[in-house]
């Protein structure tokens, strides 16, 4: 076996490998990754521990998995897998086909021979071949290292072509509004080969329905027309565990949903402004949802609230209003409660609240691979449920004439099924 | 606090009392080897069984979700699998018995302690909705029992290498034996966790389309499994066994409770937006 398979293969490679596999992510899990923690909380830790900031610094610790040596990592783990992978499924054939040197002796017992392969065909243990002796119970137990392996590198190779090519957008819709492709993503996320997401055609957003059940939402599904032509668009439905395949896209409908409150206000100066205060729908209807905002030129929080639901009902959008505050640091300086139509001053500031609309994040997602990472899992359970749960134990027969020799030997657990054996044992004695 | 909230309560505290005294029994039974309390014990872990159940179906039918939510439902349905996937196991390996004298105690602690939390009606998230996020819950819950059972055979191994072990441990199975059980369910525990993490995989990629994002608990379960997949790479390859093996076995259950339990109320989690 050549030098750079025999170091692949070897024992000591594997456990380091995957100890460093294990050392990278525990090390992603204690410093905190820039993509998936805020800028205050990353500060907030890097002002905590000053030292630990300069290590992260300069070996990466704060993108870790973007960095060469988990690359590194990665591709050692791939090859010594893929290796392996190969190695166990040739020895898994050869066990399972083959045939191969007995196992311990156990006993010597004077009954035919065909008797004896009649005692361990009715134990479930099948015969390896015609003409052999071999006799084995779950076979297919041999197959659980290579499926186990292959199931990993499926996985890792299916995972590193997401990353490299996936593409990733979401927007937040105000009932009525198009997402035109080439429009700018509220967040965006893609790999490190693939260019911005872009829509094929346009996305109107047409409403939002909520089903309710025991006080809370329990649906949440988004109308949507696609096509430039808003009357010969085709219409259809985003749900929340119910994502939308078109055009190959997937479009989730995102957990973030409410109402809008659409307001225009007249600055103290005389600036005449609009905007859309988008509050969330609370998780229980009889509770509030609430928002913070800024209005431009005031340096006051600006705090929104507003109940979707009164008196057990959900709220027409013409019957919906939305309670303003103006708060400097925690105290309320004014308060200003309004229905569409409505207008009052608050903080200097005329507002005046136009309508009401629904609003909904709307994810889009292209993605290449997610068969292989979903083929891989399947193949890492049926491997590690063959190894665990299904052990081959093989069983050979020797013909000694008057008499068969019995050698038995188990590939794990083989204390475990001691008793299996006995029973075995014991028939065969019984045919005397 | 209203009459079926009181119900479920009353509930709980009489499967506390039962699992404490099956608990004592059982003890009683394994140290002095007392064939008749053993046996006992296990009738009264099966009432306990059913009145604990009784009260999760209870609270299940007022809060119209699983129990899966609030801190006490999570720790209350964790205690329950624990012990009925305990006695689906003894039946397969009659062999595992002893563990009773950990398995029951684990049992009414969790119990006990879901008691301390107040009980409060959670609403479930509309992206709850979905196959795969039972079988998400339940197959940690179900990796959790293993685990326990391998934990105890764990602590047997030690016990019984220790200089002067106590007389009842020399009523349990060879210390090969007991080290083979303690490998073969962490086994178990690996392929459940396995499951579990990848069903809920596939729960985040039907409801937000990302399978993977490194999420707190996501990174805490992938590191318990590597851990795990040390163990039994070390068991099979490098003949680990014994005292080092059951050590090892220690810290990973460690780590395995730390994501269970602690990781899902890290302020940076997606998990802990639910469970807050």
């Amino acid at each position: 076996m050549p030098c750079t398979k025999r170091f692949f293969l070897s024992r000591t490679t594997i456990l380091s490998l995957i100890l460093l596999v294990l050392a990278a992510v525990t090390l992603g899990a204690l410093v905190p990754q820039k993509f998936i923690t805020g800028q205050v909380e990353l500060e907030k830790w890097r002002s905590l521990h000053p030292s630990l900031t300069r290590i992260s610094d300069q070996l990466g610790l704060f993108h870790i998995y973007t960095t060469p040596g988990f690359a590194v990592i990665l591709l050692l783990v791939c090859i010594s897998l893929g290796i392996s992978t190969v190695e166990q499924g040739k020895a898994a054939w050869r066990k399972t086909f083959n045939n191969s040197p007995a196992g311990e002796p156990v006993g010597a017992y004077p009954v035919p021979s065909e008797t004896a392969a009649q005692i361990l065909r009715e134990c479930r243990y099948i015969r390896t071949a015609p003409g052999t002796l071999r006799f084995v119970k779950n076979p297919w137990g041999y197959w659980g290292s290579f499926s186990l392996h292959l199931g990993m590198l499926v996985c890792i190779a299916a995972s590193l072509l997401i990353t490299v090519t996936q593409q990733r957008g979401s927007s937040d819709l105000l009932r009525g509004e198009t997402h035109l492709p080439g429009a700018p993503w509220e967040g965006e996320e893609r790999g490190l080969l693939a260019g911005t997401l872009v829509l094929p055609e346009p996305v109107r957003f047409e409403g939002l329905h909520l089903g309710y059940e025991r006080g809370s939402v329990k649906s949440v599904a988004s109308d949507l027309r696609f096509g430039a032509d808003g009357s010969a668009g085709t219409t259809t439905q985003a749900a929340i565990n119910a994502p939308l395949k078109h055009n190959g896209m997937t479009i989730y409908q995102g957990n973030e949903y409410g109402h809008a409150f659409i307001v225009e206000i007249l600055s103290p100066t005389g600036e005449l402004s609009r905007a859309a205060y988008s509050l969330r729908f609370p998780s229980r209807i009889h509770d509030a949802g609430y928002n913070d905002f800024r209005i431009p030129g005031e340096p006051r929080l600006l705090q929104a609230k507003y109940l979707p639901f009164a008196s057990g009902k959900p709220l027409a959008l013409h019957e919906m209003s939305v309670t303003l505050r103006l708060a400097e640091n925690g105290r309320e300086s004014g308060r200003l409660t309004l229905r569409p139509g409505d207008s009052g001053v608050l903080g200097g500031h005329r507002i005046r609240l136009l309508e009401v609309r629904e609003w909904g994040r709307l994810i889009f997602v292209r993605l290449q691979g997610i068969e292989g990472v979903f083929a891989g899992f399947l193949l890492i359970v049926i491997g590690a449920a063959l190894t665990y749960c299904t052990p081959p134990r093989e069983a050979w027969l020797i013909d000694q004439g008057e008499r068969v020799l019995l050698s038995w030997r188990s590939s794990r657990f083989a204390e475990l099924y001691r008793e299996e054996l006995e029973s075995v044992i014991h028939r065969l004695e019984q045919e005397r | 606090m209203d009459n079926q909230t009181a119900l479920y309560v009353t509930l709980n505290w009489i499967a506390v009392f039962l699992y404490v005294l099956a608990t004592i029994t059982n003890a009683v039974g394994i140290i002095f080897a007392r064939e008749l309390p053993e046996k006992r014990s296990y009738w009264l872990a099966a009432a306990a069984l059913l009145v604990h159940g009784a009260a999760i179906l209870h609270w299940w039918r007022i809060v119209g979700h699983g129990p899966y939510m609030a801190p006490s439902e999570v720790l209350s349905s964790d205690a329950w699998v624990t012990l009925a996937a305990f006695m689906v196991f003894v039946r397969i390996y009659p062999r595992i018995r002893p563990a009773s004298i950990l398995v029951f105690p684990a049992t009414f602690l969790m119990l006990a302690l879901a008691n301390m939390y107040n009980p409060g009606i959670r609403s479930l998230p509309t992206t709850f909705g979905s196959v795969w996020l039972i079988f998400h819950i339940a197959f940690y819950k179900i990796s959790l029992a293993t685990l326990v059972i391998a934990l105890a055979f764990s602590l047997f191994v030690l016990l019984k290498m220790r200089p002067n072990p106590a007389p009842w441990l020399a009523r349990l199975p060879e210390i090969p034996t007991v080290d083979l059980y303690a490998y073969r369910f962490a086994g178990f525990g690996f392929i459940f966790w396995a499951i579990a993490m990848l069903a809920g995989s596939i729960w985040a990629y039907r409801s937000w389309g990302r399978y993977w994002g490194w999420d707190p608990v996501e990174t805490w379960s992938l590191i318990t499994w590597l851990l795990f997949g040390v163990y039994l790479h070390l068991r099979h390859f490098f003949r680990w066994g014994g005292k080092r093996a059951a050590w090892f076995y220690l810290a990973c259950f460690a780590v395995s409770l730390v994501a269970l339990f602690v990781t899902s109320h890290m302020g940076s989690s997606i998990h802990a937006e639910y469970f807050k």
